[in-house]
């Protein structure tokens, strides 16, 4: 009866040891879950961020390069309207010498 | 086994069996009656909704700059029954919105459960916002409609409104850039994270995106984008060179159309007066519309290239021939004149070419009798005049076009220069585009093709010819006509050495509403032309309303085609013929 008493003993504490080991990888890789969601969480905020900053910054750009305020900066600066620039310069022919 | 055990088996086996029973019942109860309810009951634990916040797609020029796009906004709305202190609430958030702290007191003070403070208002003010963390007050996250450009090509893009696209190609195409409103349902925790091996359902997926259920992108309820035949640089010289002759001409308006003959693109469609859709509510609504194809208007003698056209292919004269010409000529009640009164040394006589190089209405009018009332009303048809073109934007017109039982006496020498026949200016240039491109009618177009939200083509939108008009020989001698309006007729003024360009002056005259005769003083300045004769890659359609410094098509439309053409050679770098 001892013997049978000790090993129901080691067996029962067996058994609440690998319960113990089983809770504390569930504990453990529930930890990390959390913190990886957390992560996750975080990268898709910054995500975001990015995105609308992307999305306000090229709406800035294009409204820094639409025609009407890159031909007035021009302007400012003394030159001609940007849509005139002449491109036919290895022809026989420029259209410089066309305006009547 | 005694009777008395017998009896106490018996009542055990009874309790057991009315116990059960219960049990049976009671499952009965939930499962099979109370079905429904206990399957929304868990559903509603464990299924979580998540909606998507979709992006309006993008509209891009044909080079594929944007025209339109979205940007972040924010709305903030406020709920008074929540706020205790009114005015205290109002003095703290007013300079973060603002605004004076009466009016949002007024805004508030209100026995509404619901009430906004701002639309669409800027990211920092939001940011600001946030720091004031009211339960009376919440911030939601909008899409904010740009125009980057401005008012570039305002009236085909359109604008949009709180309820979606209001105009032109946000309108048209107003359920295709709004994307879906989708929401994904899952099986998830309280937490919203799915459960392995829960279903998924996606909700609202919009057609035409063929995604697997498993690849599934939230990307994909975006609206998708429109690509234009727009040219930016064409629209803004067009746009430019528009508005500087209205300025200096004082006129009432006018519309400029750029179109490749050869497949339909609308290269350019600039309508003056025009708007700022950034602020489309500051505008006047007659601003709103795009005349280029709803308003309707006298041609005048631009429409002279049609009538030549018809005789032409008819065979009723050919360019050569030499007729008559009288100064003035009476019809039915009415006398036929000339713009300009003849000189003493003019000749009486002219081939049809000259008719049509010098814009005699006599002559005209003498080439249209002889071709008849019924053959000409049939290419007048066969033109596309009387029916709209079909082009992607909302609310074009079909014209003016009678039959000819309906026509006075006078009414075929009068439509032979264009007066009284109401045609849109997108017709005129369709029109004149069969006439250069080789004789075929071909359908405008200003959407060249679709893309979903990850810029997959999902659609284009082809050529289309609608039919063959005149055959290329009519188109050649038309061409060569329009070639000498421009080098010695009545277009010279758009004349640039070393380019072979073609085109049509056209002085109009405005019917009064009701029918009441043409208006005194009031004329349509017109011209139309394309660059280059050899190789017509462009027709350019310029019209100005009631210009007051001068009327005529030459000296009102003729410098903005001239502009127009200087820039199409310089941006596609059109060769110059070989000089002499």
């Amino acid at each position: 009866m001892k013997k049978l008493g000790g090993r129901r003993v080691v067996g029962a504490l067996g058994l609440i040891f690998s319960l113990i080991v089983i809770t504390l990888l569930g504990l453990h890789y529930h930890i990390r879950t959390i913190g990886i969601n957390s992560e996750v969480s975080q990268l898709k905020q910054d995500l975001k961020l990015l995105k609308r900053n992307n999305r306000r910054m090229q709406v800035q750009l294009l409204n820094a390069t639409s025609l009407e305020v890159v031909e007035a900066r021009a302007k400012k600066m003394g030159l001609e309207p940007t849509t005139r620039i002449r491109y036919l310069h290895h022809n026989p022919i420029s259209t410089q010498d066309n305006l009547q | 086994m005694n009777h008395v055990d017998k009896n106490r088996l018996f009542w055990l086996i009874v309790g057991v069996l009315i116990m059960m029973g219960m049990v049976v019942i009671r499952l009965f109860y939930l499962q099979v009656i109370k079905h429904e309810f206990y399957v929304d009951k868990q559903e509603s634990q464990v299924k979580k909704i998540i909606k998507i916040t979709t992006h309006r797609g993008v509209i891009y020029d044909r080079n594929g700059r944007p025209l339109a796009l979205g940007e972040d906004s924010y709305s903030i709305y406020a709920q008074p029954p929540k706020i205790d202190d009114k005015l205290g609430f109002a003095k703290l958030i007013a300079p973060k919105l603002g605004v004076p702290w009466q009016e949002v007191y007024k805004t508030i003070n209100i026995d509404y459960p619901f009430v906004w403070l701002a639309r669409k208002a800027a990211p920092e003010i939001a940011e600001a916002l946030r720091d004031i963390s009211h339960p009376g007050m919440n911030i939601i996250e909008e899409e904010k409609r740009v125009y980057p450009s401005q008012a570039l090509a305002a009236d085909v893009l359109g604008f949009v409104g709180t309820d979606g696209g209001l105009g032109g190609l946000e309108f048209q195409y107003n359920e295709f850039l709004t994307g879906s409103s989708g929401r994904i349902v899952i099986e998830g925790d309280p937490m919203g994270r799915r459960i392995v091996g829960g279903s998924l359902d996606v909700k609202g997926r919009p057609t035409g995106f063929k995604v697997g259920v498993q690849r599934f992108e939230p990307t994909s309820f975006d609206g998708g984008h429109v690509h234009t035949t727009i040219d930016e640089t064409l629209q803004y010289v067009a746009e430019r060179e528009l508005a500087k002759t209205i300025e200096w001409h004082s006129a009432k308006g006018g519309q400029v159309i750029v179109l490749d003959p050869h497949n339909g693109d609308i290269l350019a469609m600039a309508d003056y007066p025009t708007f700022n859709p950034n602020e489309y509510w500051e505008a006047d609504i007659p601003v709103l519309k795009n005349s280029a194809l709803v308003d309707v208007y006298e041609p005048g003698s631009i429409f002279k290239l049609i009538t030549l056209a018809a005789v032409l292919e008819e065979g009723v004269y050919a360019t050569s021939d030499i007729l008559e010409v009288p100064e003035t000529l009476k019809l039915s009640n009415r006398v036929i004149k000339e713009a300009h009164r003849r000189k003493a040394d003019d000749p009486d006589k002219y081939t049809v070419q000259e008719i049509i190089e010098n814009s005699l209405n006599v002559g005209t009018t003498l080439i249209a009798l002889e071709l008849g009332k019924d053959r000409f009303y049939k290419y007048m048809k066969s033109f596309g005049f009387g029916v709209p073109t079909g082009v992607e934007l909302p609310g074009e017109t079909a014209g003016i076009l009678r039959s000819p039982k309906q026509w006075s006496g006078v009414d075929i020498g009068m439509m032979s220069f264009g007066q009284g026949i109401g045609v849109t200016p997108l017709q005129m240039a369709a029109a004149v585009g069969a006439l250069v491109n080789g004789g075929e009618l071909v359908k405008p177009r200003v959407v060249k093709y679709l893309t979903d939200a990850e810029g997959v083509s999902i659609k284009a939108v082809p050529r289309k010819v609608v039919r063959r008009v005149v055959s290329q020989g009519t188109s050649d001698a038309v061409k060569s006509v329009m070639e000498g309006v421009v080098d010695h007729g009545t277009g010279v003024i758009v004349k640039q050495r070393g380019y072979r360009l073609g085109g049509k002056t056209g002085t109009a005259q405005v019917a009064g509403s009701g029918g009441a005769g043409y208006l005194e003083g009031e004329y349509v300045a017109s011209f139309v032309g394309m660059v280059t004769v050899d190789d017509p890659q462009v027709v350019i359609l310029v019209s100005v309303h009631s210009p007051k410094k001068s009327i005529w098509g030459s000296s009102v439309a003729g410098p903005v085609f001239r502009e127009l053409a200087r820039t199409i050679i310089d941006q596609r770098n059109v060769a110059p013929k070989e000089e002499d």
